[in-house]
């Protein structure tokens, strides 16, 4: 036998021995029974194909409960998708779902399988997959509420217009984003609200309608989680005002020109309208201007105009304005009472702060544009004319309390005092109703009757019956009275002769008594009857002349009258001249006094005429 | 420390022999081949698989049961050897395998659980020469050095009715191995009838089973024909 045999004889052996693998055996089988009742079980759960919500960081408290027949229960599933996500063998268990997403929505399916057994206790059996089986599905939505956190919204001027900006957020299911304006006028908050941006891809919006006011805006997004519609909000944005600044200068006494800036929105104002019915009738400018005229202004006013910035976008939307001061004359005194006749000097009477029957009687220089002195005063009443002036403006009478101040020389500091008692005997409860007083220092009261008193040699000259006198005057000399009684509206003229006064004039009505400085005899009046300017030449035999009808005021000195056309305009005539007209002018506030080359309204204002 | 005293009284036992043989050596034999087959009992280590198997069907919930549990079968073993003057030296190939059954079946299925167990053994064998040739019997002494090779296939088979699942998990591990052995041999003509036993060890085996232990065998050989000088 050689090697080579030997050698296949080993390999057979090896191949011999490998061929005789183990292989096990036995068999271990069981004869049961195989038939089975399916049971009855009942799932409490929502009712499938109903929509089961879970937040994205809360979860979701699943409990499931079975009853009926549980007594086989295998085991009861639970899958989102095809994922199991739990497994039991209870009946009733709670289930902590906690499902998170990056997404604001994801929705899968919940599938619940319930097994029970057969209960033959066969192989099949034991591994499930004999018996009943039960499958319950529901949609299950996870959405992520805090995924978009709102940031803060802001805003730019693009162009002169406010733009709003938001950060843009990747929303599958935007709805709109919602833009509230709210502003002031008058004082109360108002709403408008902006054309809704429903374009996703859009974090912006002009408003058109803002001009610079004090706004502020809350922008809100709104989008939808299956059929909930959710929204947040953006802190709110305030934009502080920046309306333009409007100046103005005066052109001429009537005329002014208002300038405003040009805002940073000033494309959106559309047009200026001005206001002021008052003053003129409404018009607008455009805004591409930045100024305008305002012509034929009444004198002394001072008055706030109105302006509207109208914005581009006004549709149902209030217009902003902006109350602008202007004023037609230069700055004088504001006055209850205006007094001056002759001379440098102007009394004007203010009331004093706090106390309705308390004045201020100032005195003021036209030389040196300045008070010169003031004093102040009370009254019983709030009744005007508490200030008479001598025809040549040296002597001034005031009242004070009951008594009568009696000023020599324009010295208001230092008054006479004549009271009540003094004059009359009895003591009053309001104090006179009327005074005046001559430049050589005769003083005339009425309280009840009138009394003609001498300052110089302090003595009571004579007493004049009189039925409640409203209106005295005394001629320069103090030998001529004016009166007018308001008991039975009649007027009189009194001539002081040796110590008693003779009535040389009765059967007329008139006011504003207003000696002539030069000539004593003459006096100045209106005619209540022939609503007229008159004047009484008392020398001789009297004489009635008429001025011109409607004057109301008159500087003797300078020889101008004011002529009242109508409610709002006047004429300044020159007395000396044929009363021919000077000047034409419009007030709000009265016709004001003239004084020289000025006209002095109680607004404050004087105006120069030119 | 019990395994390497039984390895050191091997080798003073195969040295021993060794240097006597030698020493008394009586024949000039010529180099031949020769073959030799043996069948034995290994020594197997397979308790932590049986638990392990016995754990598992515990928690299952049908009554399925150990229908076969590891056999102790005997080994077998090839060699092909050259019979030199000093030293018989050769090839050498054993084989052995056991295995075990979980059984379950009823009217909707079956369930089964097979594990097989193979050892291959691959070696060079050194065999000292007889100490005395003048007679029929003879001892000799041998070392087997080589590779073990462990495979274990495990299968796992349910039908459910008619739906059947099965899975099937193999695995292998290789280690450096020695066996020491002594025999005795009974020449007639070209035959040679051994009986022998042996220590089989395996090196660095990190698994919990294994196959280390003495065995014993029974073997017969043929030898191509020699001759005296």
């Amino acid at each position: 036998m050689s090697f080579f045999r030997l050698f296949l004889i080993f390999a057979v052996v090896i191949i011999a021995f490998t061929s005789c693998e183990y292989s096990p055996t036995g068999s271990n089988f069981h004869n049961i029974d195989s038939s089975f009742t399916p049971p009855i079980v009942n799932i409490q759960l929502p009712e499938p194909g109903q929509t089961i919500m879970i937040q994205d960081n809360i979860g979701y408290n699943l409990i499931y409960a079975l009853n009926g027949d549980v007594s086989k229960l295998y085991k009861v599933l639970f899958y989102i998708d095809t994922s199991l996500i739990f497994e039991s063998r209870s009946s009733m268990y709670l289930i902590s779902m906690l499902k998170r997403t990056d997404k604001l929505l994801e929705e899968h399916v919940l599938r619940m399988i319930v097994i029970n057994h057969s209960g033959t206790g066969s192989l099949a059996d034991k591994l499930g997959m004999e018996g009943t089986y039960t499958e319950r599905t529901w949609k299950l939505q996870i959405y992520n509420p805090n995924l978009f956190i709102p940031d803060s919204a802001s805003y730019t001027i693009e162009d002169g217009i406010l733009k709003l900006n938001w950060k843009k957020y990747p929303f599958d299911n935007f709805i709109r984003a919602e833009i509230s304006k709210i502003f002031y006028e008058d004082n109360v908050s108002k709403n408008h609200n902006l054309v809704p941006v429903t374009d996703k891809e859009t974090n912006w919006c002009y408003d058109r309608s803002y001009v610079g006011e004090q706004a502020s805006y809350q922008i809100k997004l709104l989008y939808s989680v299956g059929s909930d519609i959710l929204t947040f909000s953006f802190p709110e944005v305030s934009v502080p005002k920046d309306l333009p600044v409007f100046t103005f200068k005066k052109v001429d006494n009537s005329s002014i020109e208002v300038f405003w800036t040009k805002n940073k929105f000033y494309n959106s104002i559309a047009s200026l309208t001005f206001s002021n019915t008052k003053l003129f009738p409404n018009f607008s400018v455009d805004s591409k201007y930045q100024s305008t005229i305002i012509k034929d202004l009444p004198l002394g006013s001072t008055e706030n105009i109105n302006v509207a910035l109208v914005p581009n976008d006004s549709y149902n939307f209030s217009w902003v304005s902006v109350s602008v001061p202007v004023f037609t004359g230069d700055p004088s005194f504001k006055y209850l009472e205006f007094e001056a006749r002759n001379g440098d000097n102007i009394y004007y009477l203010q009331n004093s702060t706090g106390y309705t029957y308390s004045f201020k009687l100032y005195k003021y220089s036209l030389s040196a544009d300045k008070i010169l002195d003031s004093v102040s005063l009370s009254t019983q009443t709030s009744r005007d004319n508490r200030v008479a002036i001598s025809p040549s403006g040296k002597n001034i009478v005031y009242r004070t309390g009951n008594d009568l101040a009696c000023c020599l020389n324009g010295d208001i500091s230092h008054p006479k005092i004549i009271t009540d008692l003094q004059l009359t005997g009895k003591s009053s409860n309001y104090g006179f109703d009327c005074q005046a007083i001559s430049d050589n220092g005769i003083l005339v009261a009425g309280l009840s009757g009138v009394y003609v008193y001498d300052l110089i040699n302090d003595k009571l000259v004579c007493t004049m019956p009189a039925n409640s006198p409203s209106e005295l005057n005394i001629s320069a000399n103090g030998d001529y009275i004016a009166l007018t009684n308001s008991g039975t509206i009649t007027s009189k003229i009194y001539k002081i002769e040796n110590g008693s006064a003779k009535m040389i004039i009765d059967g007329f009505v008139g006011y504003n008594f207003q000696f002539d400085n030069n000539i004593n005899s003459k006096v100045y009046y209106y005619d209540v009857d022939n609503k007229s300017m008159k004047y009484l030449d008392c020398s001789s035999n009297v004489n009635t002349y008429m001025l011109s009808s409607f004057l109301i005021y008159l500087d003797l000195e300078s020889g101008r009258a004011i002529r009242n056309i109508d409610s709002k305009n006047n004429e300044i005539l020159d007395i000396n001249n044929g009363l021919q007209s000077i000047y034409k002018y419009k007030s709000n506030n009265g016709s004001g006094y003239i004084k020289g080359d000025y006209i002095y309204f109680s607004s404050g204002l004087k105006c120069k005429l030119r | 420390m019990q395994t390497q005293i039984k390895i050191i009284t091997l080798l003073f036992v195969l040295i021993s022999s060794n240097l006597y043989s030698q020493t008394n050596y009586p024949f000039d034999m010529e180099p031949g081949f020769g073959f030799e087959l043996q069948i034995g009992y290994p020594t197997l280590n397979l308790d932590p698989l049986k638990e392990t198997r016995d754990n598992g069907l515990t928690s299952f919930e049908f009554p399925a049961k150990v229908t076969d549990d590891y056999p102790h079968l005997p080994y077998f073993q090839g060699e092909l050897l050259y019979c030199s003057k000093l030293f018989d030296l050769g090839l050498a190939f054993s084989f052995l395998t056991t295995g075990t059954r979980v059984h379950y079946s009823d009217y909707s299925g079956e369930y089964k659980f097979d594990n097989v167990i193979s050892n291959y053994e691959y070696g060079l064998i050194i065999k000292t020469k007889d100490v005395n040739r003048d007679s029929p019997y003879g001892v000799q002494s041998y070392v087997e050095v080589g590779y073990s090779s462990l495979r274990m296939k495990s299968t796992e088979y349910i039908l459910i009715g008619n739906q059947k699942q099965s899975n099937d998990d193999l695995f292998t591990n290789t280690l450096l191995f020695c066996e020491l052995g002594l025999k005795g041999n009974y020449y007639f003509d070209n035959f040679i009838a051994s009986i022998g036993i042996s220590y089989f060890l395996e090196f660095e085996n990190e698994l919990s089973i294994g196959f280390d232990g003495f065995r014993a065998h029974i073997g017969i050989g043929y030898r191509l024909p020699f001759s005296k000088k």
